[in-house]
């Protein structure tokens, strides 16, 4: 992968071959892997790394980029100079704005604008996910699909099939009733204001008023920071907390 | 490169691939547009990178990487052996691949200017030149163009030995023009709509294509269209143009025939395929008139699906795909020939690059040309009354490739064996293989274009690929005909 100081260095050097007003350089890639079913079988198990530079080059109102993914000095220097000859044709675009500088960028200005939160999208119960994995989750699926369809027999085979698979079962209740026993909450209290002290938007059901009222209660008590990253802590590689194969698209 | 290529191949093979091959691609791609009077986009993009395709207990496993360093490229190998052994957990069969020779050569796209030697300069030149013709037509009010240009260098080896170089290089050329009027808007196109005309051929095609020369013509039609008529409704004689034609073959027999689809191992895009496999050799899918082709091979012309090998190293051939009507053959690779009885792949894997797995393409699916000498004008001659439909505009086709309607971007209304009138808003629809059923007419061999369709996507994550399909302009008799965006 791609480091940050790889990265800087790849642009120090657009950079210094770069002849424009002004140039930007965006990085875009990574490690992406795909496996895919079809007729009951594994059809597709792919995976791929690249990294790719875009450059964008700025000469008096007049821009256009250029992309590469190979980063030695002959081919930075043909990037630069094709965003530079594609600008160099454009017409000048009065509205074109100018780059954000560093200090508004939030980058190496002295007051830098913090950078705005955006909630992570990353999920440690899929991350690096192996190929093993996926076709042990995929003859999961095949045995069981029919069982599936949510009702209390195909649950118990979920975690019947998470013991097999993943040689453990978690002990979720009990880490909940711990914390929950501390700030006099039930189970599903600490559940909800996990998620809502995050800034999760939870919509719990219940038929019953009782439970109603037991989820409003959630607004009387904070989780630690120990508390928070211990549940968080549940969702490790070896033992999710959903078992993903069976997880709807939000685990 | 070669060598990067050899030393995924030996890891493979050291780490118990029963089979791998390994492509490293280096590609490059210019693409230039203008919008009424400015350079619209203006971008050129360079990809280099090798990847692996590796069986391992009778399972498929595939990686692939940017980094072309010796550790990295044995790496990537490791893991598209790792994926195969992951693979074969839960195989239902073995994957079998066809016998192939394995060849080793060197082939590359003939042409006359490597259009990349062409300033930059010099090609907005023309791009505006264009569109100054376009937009002196009074009531024109958008003009837009296209220039790109790709070239694709590969080097192909296998564990059977197979050792292939090949570059290919494309150009693709077009423009529209655009008329606003009210809440209708007009739109004509040269040499075709959504790109223009592209073929695996050099600078030479855009000086072939008489771009400058055609544009006020355009124009002129885009504003016309205004006052012209609506296309009458009901149950017409058509003539397709041979561009419309091309992607009407694209659509209702390209796709169908795709091995994957019909196998149900795809279906992204354009669905599956309602010619299952016992319909091969029994299916009259059209009249006697129709001869349908996947011709990959040069002397079938400068498509965008020509070429020297497919990219599992099967050279390229040409396939019956319909003869004197009758359906017989599919689009094949080497791991899905046995499914339709045959020894031996058709040729047809390709993907988009370097990180991608090949799959199934069409490659020249065309339409071949009647026997008896026949121009268009005098197929106008011989029909009585009829519409005359060019230009693609729209086009809708269910996921099983049965049912289908195109929209044109201009019509002519035939009668007596002459055009009448030009007709606005035209599309017809049909179920595919009465309507192939109903072709009684194609013009002959100096009518037939070879048109590129430079975008027909495919699979997860998507593939964009560039087929070709020959056509000259063809009748069909009694097709519902009806009147698309009404205002």
């Amino acid at each position: 992968m791609l480091t940050k100081e790889q990265a800087g260095d790849v642009f120090d050097r657009i950079k210094r071959l770069s002849t424009g007003d002004e140039v930007e350089v965006l990085f875009s890639g990574g490690r992406f892997a795909l496996t895919r079913f079809a007729n009951n079988t594994i059809h597709q198990n792919v995976a791929e790394e690249n990294h790719v530079v875009s450059v964008r080059s700025v000469f008096s109102g007049r821009t256009a980029r250029a992309f590469t993914n190979k980063f030695d000095e002959e081919s930075l220097r043909q990037v630069v100079r094709s965003a530079e000859s594609l600008a160099k044709v454009q017409h000048p675009d009065a509205d074109l704005l100018p780059m954000p500088d560093a200090r508004s960028a939030g980058g190496t200005g002295e007051s830098p604008v913090p950078t705005p939160s955006v909630p992570s999208r990353y999920f440690q119960q899929t991350a690096g996910i192996t190929p093993e994995e996926l076709s042990r989750g995929k003859g999961q699926l095949a045995g069981a699909l029919v069982l599936g369809l949510e009702d209390t027999g195909s649950r118990m085979s979920r975690l019947g099939k998470a013991e097999l698979v993943y040689g453990e079962l978690l002990t979720v209740d009990e880490l909940l009733a711990r914390i929950g026993k501390a700030h006099k909450k039930t189970a599903a209290q600490v559940c909800l204001r996990w998620l809502t002290q995050q800034g999760i938007v939870v919509i719990p059901r219940t038929s019953k008023i009782e439970r109603l009222a037991e989820n409003l209660a959630i607004l009387d008590f904070d989780l630690s920071d120990a508390e928070m990253k211990e549940i968080a802590g549940l969702a490790r590689r070896s033992g999710r907390i959903v078992d993903w194969t069976w997880s709807p698209k939000w685990d | 490169m070669k060598h990067v290529a050899h030393w995924a191949l030996n890891v493979a093979a050291l780490r118990g691939a029963s089979y791998a091959d390994v492509r490293v691609v280096a590609q490059r791609s210019r693409a230039l547009t203008t919008k009424s009077g400015k350079v619209g986009s203006a971008s050129d993009a360079e990809s280099v990178g090798m990847s692996v395709r590796a069986i391992v207990g009778g399972a498929w496993g595939f990686a692939a990487s940017a980094e072309l360093g010796r550790g990295a490229v044995e790496a990537t190998a490791a893991q598209a052996v790792e994926i195969a052994r992951a693979s074969a957990r839960v195989k239902r069969e073995d994957v079998r691949l066809a016998p192939e020779k394995a060849a080793v050569a060197e082939w590359n796209t003939p042409y006359k200017i490597d259009p990349f030697t062409v300033s930059v300069e010099q090609n907005i030149e023309l791009l505006l030149k264009i569109d100054a013709e376009l937009r002196s037509v009074a009531g024109i009010t958008l003009a837009e163009t296209n220039l790109n240009f790709n070239r694709e260098e590969q080097w192909f080896v296998s564990s059977e030995g197979a050792d292939i170089h090949q570059t290919k290089l494309s150009t693709g050329a077009g423009y529209a023009a655009y008329a606003f009027a009210g809440n209708e808007i007009q739109k004509r196109s040269y040499p075709n709509s959504y790109g223009g005309q592209w073929q695996n051929k050099g600078y030479e095609l855009i000086e072939e294509l008489k771009l400058v020369e055609n544009a006020r013509r355009i124009g002129e039609e885009a504003v016309a269209l205004h006052g012209a008529d609506q296309c009458p409704e009901g149950k017409f004689d058509i003539i397709l143009d041979s561009s419309q034609l091309g992607l009407q073959i694209h659509e209702s027999v390209g796709h169908p025939i795709e091995l994957d689809r019909v196998l149900g191992m795809e279906a992204n895009f354009a669905g599956t395929s309602f010619l299952t496999i016992d319909k091969l050799r029994k299916l009259r899918y059209g009249s006697e008139m129709v001869n349908v082709v996947a011709d990959a091979r040069q002397e079938h012309g400068p498509g965008l699906g020509s070429f020297g090998f497919d990219d599992e190293g099967v050279a390229a051939q040409c396939t019956p795909i319909i003869s004197n009507g009758l359906f017989t053959g599919y689009l094949s690779s080497r791991e899905t020939a046995h499914t339709i009885g045959e020894n031996r792949s058709g040729g047809t894997l390709r993907a988009e690059g370097w990180n991608r797995l090949p799959m199934i393409r069409m490659t020249n699916v065309s339409l071949l040309p009647g026997e008896k000498p026949l121009s268009l004008e005098q197929l106008i001659a011989g029909t009585d009354h009829g519409i005359l439909l060019q230009t693609n505009r729209s086009w809708s086709i269910d996921d099983k490739r049965y049912n289908f309607q195109f929209g044109c971007e201009i019509g002519w209304e035939i009668k007596g064996g002459k055009r009448v009138r030009m007709v606005k808003n035209p599309s017809y629809s049909g179920i595919t293989t009465e309507f192939w059923n109903s072709l009684d007419a194609i013009c002959s061999r100096d009518e037939w274009t070879l048109w590129g369709t430079p975008n027909c996507g495919k699979g997860q994550p998507q593939q964009v690929m560039g087929t070709g399909h020959g056509a000259a302009p063809s009748r069909f008799r009694g097709i519902k005909v009806g009147t698309a965006f009404k205002s």
